[in-house]
């Protein structure tokens, strides 16, 4: 793995924007940046990035199938009880899963750890799956990369897949729905990618904001023209729609999720303590304990702390030596704490270097980098493209 | 790792099989009449063009069994009739106006099924999207 300087193509951004990547910049700071990329050679790729996160995948699978039977996981979990039946009954139904992150720490020596797993509503998928293989195309035909570099990534197909796999099946359902906080850029603009790929799988689909979303007196979700819905891709945490309003029709709803509810159970730092206990000294695990656990002093005073529900970096902190040398604003910690061993993400020059490890339709199949100046990645971290050149 | 895992150089960006572009296109047709992809004319026809040629085999003798699907930038559902250059019909959109024929062969209504009928009136809104809206951050996204 080498972070490799280069030149940034000059028309990037009109390219960005010709294909409505519009928040290439953020807040007038880069947020794609091709002024390098990371270089990986196939067996890095193939062992270990790839193997791993099927591994992870796995793992986290059997968390669930374990948890969804164990009241005092799901307690552990902060899942609301009323909720407890919704969730489990999604997995034991076999919902299926679309697409999902790991984040992992790696620095071309040794094994991956992951971070945390965004199970639930991932972003930089856009990115990830077309702007970075527009990058690569361009960068062989510009000699900014080997012509023969490649990239891992079949995301697109994967996700494609996923929409003709989730159609297919006896739940699935003639027309799909995606909401999501539509009046925010990256989010619409995930969705609408979404939904791209989905009609590319001969899926109907409707597009619509969470709050325009109707539920009838018979506790019926329905779309802005009161059509029922029947399956539901939603950019929007399981755990803010349980504290919400229509939470409390969930469960009476004949409506499909997408992400299912069982991932309620993975999209929640507590796992990392629980997959540690589970698969304990596991390589591409890191040691995790909840925060009132006592265990939880074996890893000293420095250690990594996250709030159990909690999204790009928000209310993380890095403790060295009993000190906070880095830590993330947010609204996030009401639900307790999890600690998680320090694995500091390799430095390149001032840069550190985070990987996103994606899943779809049950397969591994890309990977995305973001860099900070801070070893806590943001949601402002930049989007590095990568290649495969060895 | 699986072939599909590490995409061959072979491939194109924008190529795509012609069934897969007739559906893509005629859905964005027919739900949202947004009537153009969001790359360049250029490369629109280009894609047209070379969608048969996506479905015939490699010269290593592998066939994509999908064609390949063409991956497409958010303008072509933000920005309906935006080129990513130009607004307006072009000439170049000929090719894609006439596959509108397949829109008879891919309805995109759908009936639901009888228990998620919803009774008449007093429908309810606003029961999600509060969080979003209270968030230090709008992004729901991670």
């Amino acid at each position: 793995m080498q972070r490799i300087a280069c030149d940034e193509r000059a028309d990037w951004r009109a390219k960005a924007e010709a294909v409505g990547f519009v928040f290439h910049t953020m807040d007038g700071d880069r947020y794609w940046d091709e002024r390098a990329y990371y270089a990986f050679t196939l067996k890095e790729i193939e062992d270990d990035i790839e193997a791993p996160t099927g591994e992870l995948d796995a793992m986290c699978r059997e968390l669930v199938a374990r948890a969804v039977d164990d009241e005092r996981m799901l307690k552990v979990l902060r899942i609301p009880e009323r909720f407890w039946t919704f969730v489990a009954a999604s997995w034991k139904r076999g919902d299926p899963s679309l697409y999902g992150r790991f984040d992992l720490s790696y620095n071309g020596e040794g094994p991956a750890k992951l971070l945390e797993y965004n199970a639930d509503t991932p972003t930089s998928v856009f990115e990830t799956a077309v702007f970075q293989w527009m990058w690569l195309e361009d960068a062989k035909a510009r000699l900014i990369t080997p012509n023969d570099a490649d990239q891992y990534n079949s995301l697109h197909e994967r996700l494609i897949a996923g929409w003709k796999d989730i159609a297919q099946k006896p739940s699935g359902a003639a027309h799909l729905h995606l909401a999501g906080a539509l009046d925010d850029p990256e989010d619409g603009g995930t969705i609408a990618y979404l939904e791209d790929t989905a009609r590319q799988a001969g899926v109907g689909t409707t597009r619509l904001a969470m709050d325009s979303i109707g539920r009838t007196p018979k506790g019926v979700f329905v779309d802005a023209e009161d059509k029922p819905i029947e399956l539901l891709f939603k950019l929007y945490p399981w755990e803010w729609m349980f504290r919400e309003q229509f939470g409390a029709s969930l469960a009476g709803s004949p409506t499909r999720w997408l992400e299912p509810p069982w991932k309620a159970i993975l999209s929640n730092k507590g796992i990392l303590p629980l997959l540690w206990a589970m698969f304990p000294r596991h390589p591409n695990l890191l040691p995790a304990y909840f925060e009132d656990d006592p265990k939880a002093a074996e890893l000293g005073d420095s250690y990594v702390r996250k709030p159990l529900y909690s999204r790009e970096g928000a209310n993380v902190t890095l403790m060295v030596a009993g000190q906070a040398v880095d830590q993330d604003a947010g609204p996030y910690g009401e639900e307790g704490f999890v600690r998680q061993a320090v694995a500091t993400l390799p430095r390149y020059q001032e840069n550190y270097a985070a990987i996103g490890s994606w899943i779809a339709s049950g397969k591994p199949c890309g990977l995305s980098v973001r860099e900070d100046l801070s070893p806590i990645t943001k949601n402002t971290s930049r989007f590095l493209p990568h290649a495969i050149v060895g | 790792m699986e072939d599909s895992m590490k995409r061959s150089g072979q491939v194109g960006l924008v190529l795509m099989g012609a069934a897969t572009f007739v559906a893509t296109f005629a859905a964005g047709s027919a739900v949202m009449a947004w009537q153009k992809p969001s790359y360049s004319a250029e490369t629109a026809q280009s894609s047209a063009q070379s969608a048969v040629q996506s479905c015939t085999p490699r010269p290593d003798g592998t066939k994509d069994k999908d064609c390949e699907p063409v991956r497409r930038g958010f303008a072509y559902y933000l920005y309906p009739r935006w080129s990513g250059w130009s607004w307006g019909w072009g000439n170049s959109y000929e090719p894609i106006r006439r596959q509108e024929a397949a829109l008879s062969n891919n309805p995109r209504s759908y009936t639901p099924a009888n228990s998620m009928v919803p009774a008449s009136g007093g429908v309810e809104r606003s029961g999600f999207g509060s969080s979003a809206k209270g968030s230090f951050r709008v992004s729901a996204g991670g």
